[in-house]
């Protein structure tokens, strides 16, 4: 094996490796910035352009285009609000607010800085751990993600001002994801006599519904709410050296980014998971953990650094099973598991045995890759942060809705998608002002397909038992998982009571 | 307290529009989407009733703009709808130059109007020729330009 | 429906067959990119640009597990042979049967091509203790087994149903999300056995995994050690088939120009060896075999459905 990674280091360090990972990288952060384009679109497009390529030249293309658009969806999280893809959601809790507080440029940077270390982490992850992690895979039966689904809802007592409009909202979101074709069973649900709406909500149409239209209707309505993102802008950048502060800023706080990157690489592992999951959980954990915690949400650094941490660790841990068990991770994994089979190249163990210098050649390039994000993101991350600040009101705002309008059309090619996404957003816009947050709905919707696929197939692999429901109790690992969600549930409790008491006590003296 | 009335009468009105929808022709499949609704319609009532006995709290919400509220919603919403009908270059270049002037403010003036359009087209067709020819996507198109 | 009004996904004219194909061709996949059928369009695309002489664009149309493209086919689509859409059966065939509105009947379905096919096969994990299909069964007449497969109402599920009736067993089917996604489930123990795709089968191998069965006609090559279920004296032959299909009204004289570049393209050689690196096995129906082949296949889902009590109310 380490003969192999040596040789595979030889093969990476040619030009042509270089260049064709930086135009990967270049051309994932475009789609990936672009909303209703996600990394798997991108992927499926550069398919045939693979075909005529070697089998490595064309597996690193994919990785680092991979890698590229998991960060690139960070630029428009942060700058309008938007998730480029749904690997990004938890990024514009933070990024979005420090956008309208003129430091835009500082929120870039950080998404820079998490990337580039969540991916890189990731990839080590893969190397180091990965038949190792293989075994958790298999140790994860419906029960756990149903339990997993469960704990990411426990999130929402973090995000929401009012628990029970929280939970309410949560529940919103999960019920959109029930429209359309039950997962498990084949039922066609809520489709309210319109046959297209067999095929439900995608998330992306509702991602993008729910947080861009209300950012569209604020711009229009009270554009001069911009002027402090403008001002504020204009004098950090006279006063210079921002990169700088905020690099080492962050790297003040190494646990942040390591205990991001490492759900990350975990989440990644589980099939049916992903980046969309693993960087909410992990912006819930840095929020939990951290001292500024009231801060969260206000334009808290920490905030961006650890989900884009999270996402991009989770193209090194997607491909822990793609590797070793030939089950994709990620959606994007399943177009990379498709190039691998159209070059004969079964996943499994002589993938690293037989095949080890290819193997190791595509797994080190997607490390470079996310190492090559950090240079070509501060210049183009920053151009294009540049770029936005600068456009009027009168030109965003409209350039926003096209680009809305456009990437939710994409997501399925479907006008009746923009229309969707509209009304979506226009009911999430009415919904907050009476007190429901939309990122709770999106929680729902992100969250409701883990939950009730593993509830309904739990119950039937179960079906053996005496109590088939039984079973979601007595696994050791899904006790394991519950006792989380108790801890998840009980900690904004304890924590607010201890404030409280601190206050008093601040009070008193 | 109104925001409570109205939140959780949407609850309520939410969970009601499903639930006449909802197939009952299997129980393990409808579980969650019934346990759902029942949810939501329990919170609507006590969200109602919590605002009932909490009775007005001055919190007051910042007034937003009502009439340019609705102007927009309704831009918005014909937007959507135009694209699947005109094609997408044309509604995208009049909702962007309405959306423009929306934000500009006060009474249109013909050199505003004038660099909007300008702007609108470039940056529509701009955007058409990317998804249509770089990235494949069949946006709708108009069957009087084509495009 | 009411949304297509005069805006059209691609270019308009009604052309005449005989000047067919003369402008850029729309093959639509009604499933979500880098899936199975995606990467097949793909696989096409360049050989179908040399066989139409004009190019051939690949999007994507999901919903519904296929629904909303194939409904979009039936109603919408201009039948003028620019508009091809893949398709699937046993899907098409089980939708209609089991929803209330599918939005399409397979009727309207026209098929210009079948190219592509995958049968079932039934595999256990490496420490089951089931060496032989009839084991299993016996086994299954006495407890409570569980078997994971592809979604509800597809070609593993209606395998599942088959094996079932032949063999007086009530096996609890399991749904998972995809092919690949029901393997951990397996090889975690989760489910007893798997009714998965010979493609499936082969990366299962490699895991130890033991394919007890294979629901076609005879033995397959890349699976020699493994015997059909007709061996064991069950009659499950059932898989997956992937074609191409048409507008209900366009003219037979485009379908045939639309079946010939197919088939031209399955011959290509490149494109065979590929396919067959994915574990397709390679088929060529025309026109009339499909609808042909859909019939029998309609009659007897419907048959299968029907016993179980799974045919829409």
């Amino acid at each position: 094996m380490l003969v192999d990674i040596g040789n595979a280091l030889i093969q990476v360090a040619t030009p042509t490796m270089l260049l064709l990972c930086i135009a990967g990288v270049i051309g994932g952060m475009a789609v990936g910035a672009t909303p209703g384009l996600s990394a798997t679109v991108g992927l499926a497009l550069l398919l045939p352009i693979t075909f005529a390529m070697e089998p490595t030249t064309g597996l690193v293309l994919m990785g680092a285009f991979y890698m590229g658009a998991i960060y690139g969806g960070s630029f428009t999280a942060i700058l309008v609000n938007t998730p480029g893809t749904p690997s990004s959601i938890a990024t514009t809790f933070d990024g979005y607010p420090m956008t309208q507080q003129g430091r835009s440029e500082a929120a870039i940077v950080a998404s820079t800085v998490g990337s580039v270390v969540g991916g890189v982490i990731g990839v080590i992850g893969l190397i180091v751990l990965a038949p190792l992690l293989a075994q958790v895979v298999l140790a994860f039966g419906p029960q756990e993600y149903f339990w997993m689904g469960v704990f990411g809802l426990t999130m929402i007592a973090g995000i929401a001002p009012s628990l029970i409009k929280g939970i309410a909202a949560g529940f919103l979101g999960l019920l959109i994801s029930t429209i359309g074709i039950s997962p498990v069973g084949g039922e066609v649900r809520f489709t309210f006599g319109i046959t297209d709406m067999q095929g439900g909500v995608p998330l992306i149409v509702a991602l993008i519904g729910l947080f861009t239209i209300p950012t569209i209707v604020d711009l229009v309505i009270a554009p001069e709410s911009r002027s402090m993102e403008v001002e504020a802008d204009g004098d950090r950048r006279k006063r210079g050296g921002e990169v700088r502060r905020t690099v080492r800023d962050i790297l003040s706080r190494p646990v942040n980014l390591l205990r991001s990157s490492a759900i990350g690489t975990f989440v990644g592992i589980l099939p049916g998971a992903g980046g969309s999951i693993a960087n909410l959980i992990a912006y819930n954990e840095a929020k939990r953990t951290s001292k500024r915690r009231a801060n969260f949400g206000k334009g808290e650094i920490d905030g961006v650094v650890a989900p884009e941490a999270a996402n991009n660790a989770v193209v090194g841990g997607g491909m822990v099973p793609l590797l070793t068990l030939g089950i994709p991770g990620a959606p994007p994994d399943a177009v990379i598991y498709g190039v691998l089979l159209l070059h004969g190249l079964r996943p499994g163990p002589e993938l690293f045995d037989e095949q080890g210098v290819l193997t190791f050649t595509f797994i080190l390039a997607v490390g470079l890759s996310a190492l090559l994000m950090a240079p070509i993101g501060l210049v183009a991350g920053r151009g294009l942060q540049r770029a936005v600040v600068r456009t009027p009101t009168y030109y965003l705002a409209p350039t926003i809705a096209l680009l809305t309008a456009v990437g939710s059309y994409a997501v399925r090619n479907s006008p009746l998608d923009v229309v969707i996404m509209v009304l979506l957003g226009l009911a999430g816009y009415g919904l907050r002002k009476v007190g429901l947050p939309p990122a709770a709905i999106v929680l729902g919707v992100v969250l409701g397909p883990i939950i009730e696929t593993g509830f309904a197939q739990g119950l039937l692999a179960a079906t053996g038992d005496a109590h088939p429901w039984m079973s979601f109790f007595t696994r050791p690992l899904s006790l394991g998982i519950i006792v989380l969600v108790v801890l998840g549930l009980a900690w904004p409790l304890v924590t607010a009571r201890k404030e409280k008491r601190q206050a008093e006590k601040e009070l008193v003296s | 307290m109104r925001a409570d009335l109205v939140c959780g009468g949407i609850l309520i009105v939410i969970a009601g529009t499903f639930w006449v929808q909802r197939d009952t022709s299997d129980r393990l499949y409808a579980a969650f989407p019934d346990l759902l609704l029942v949810v939501l319609a329990v919170l609507g009532v006590v969200i109602i009733v919590q605002g009932l006995v909490r009775g007005e709290r001055g919190a007051g919400e910042r007034e937003v703009n009502r009439r340019m509220l609705a102007i927009v919603s309704v831009l918005l919403v014909a937007w959507a709808l135009g694209m699947g009908l005109v094609g997408f270059t044309i509604s995208g270049v009049v909702a962007f130059v309405i959306m423009a002037l929306l934000v500009r403010e006060g009474r249109p003036r013909l050199r505003e109007v004038a660099t909007d359009t300008a702007a609108g087209v470039v940056i529509v067709v701009a955007c058409f020729l990317i998804f249509t020819r770089v990235l494949l996507v069949p946006l709708p198109v108009s069957t009087l330009i084509g495009m | 429906m009411i949304l297509a009004g005069c805006a059209q996904q691609s270019d308009t004219g009604g052309a005449a067959a005989e000047d067919y194909p003369n402008k850029s061709i729309q093959y639509i996949i009604p499933f979500d990119p880098g899936g199975e059928s995606d990467i097949t369009a793909r696989l096409q695309q360049g050989p179908l640009k040399d066989a139409f002489g004009e190019s051939v664009a690949v999007s994507n149309r999901p919903g519904g597990g296929g629904a909303v493209g194939w409904s979009q086919l039936a109603t919408e689509a201009k039948p003028d042979g620019y508009t091809l859409m893949g398709a699937n059966l046993p899907h098409i065939v089980l939708q209609p049967l089991a929803r209330d509105d599918a939005g399409y009947e397979t009727e309207e379905i026209k098929w210009a091509y079948i190219f592509e096919s995958t049968p079932n096969a039934f595999v256990v994990a490496k420490d089951s203790p089931y060496d032989t299909i009839e084991e299993f069964v016996a086994a299954a007449k006495k407890e409570k087994l569980t078997v994971g497969g592809s979604s509800s109402f597809s070609a593993n599920h209606m395998g599942t149903l088959a094996l079932n009736k032949e063999a007086g067993i009530d096996l609890t089917y399991v749904p998972f999300s995809g092919t690949s996604a029901a393997t951990p489930a397996l090889l975690g123990g989760q489910v007893d056995a798997l009714m998965s795709y010979n493609t499936e089968a082969l990366d299962l191998l490699d895991h130890g995994g033991k394919v007890l069965a294979v629901a076609s006609d005879e033995r397959l090559a890349e699976l020699p050690d493994a015997p059909t279920f007709k061996e064991a004296g069950y009659d499950v032959t059932i898989g997956a088939w992937r074609g191409v299909a048409v507008p209900p009204d366009t003219p037979d004289e485009i379908v045939e120009k639309v079946a010939d570049a197919f088939a031209k393209v399955n011959k290509d050689p490149e494109v065979r060896s590929k396919m067959e690196k994915l574990g397709f096995h390679i088929e060529d129906m025309g026109p009339e075999e499909s609808a042909e082949f859909t019939a029998d296949q309609q009659a007897e889902a419907k048959d299968l459905l029907e016993r179980f009590d799974l045919l829409k109310k």
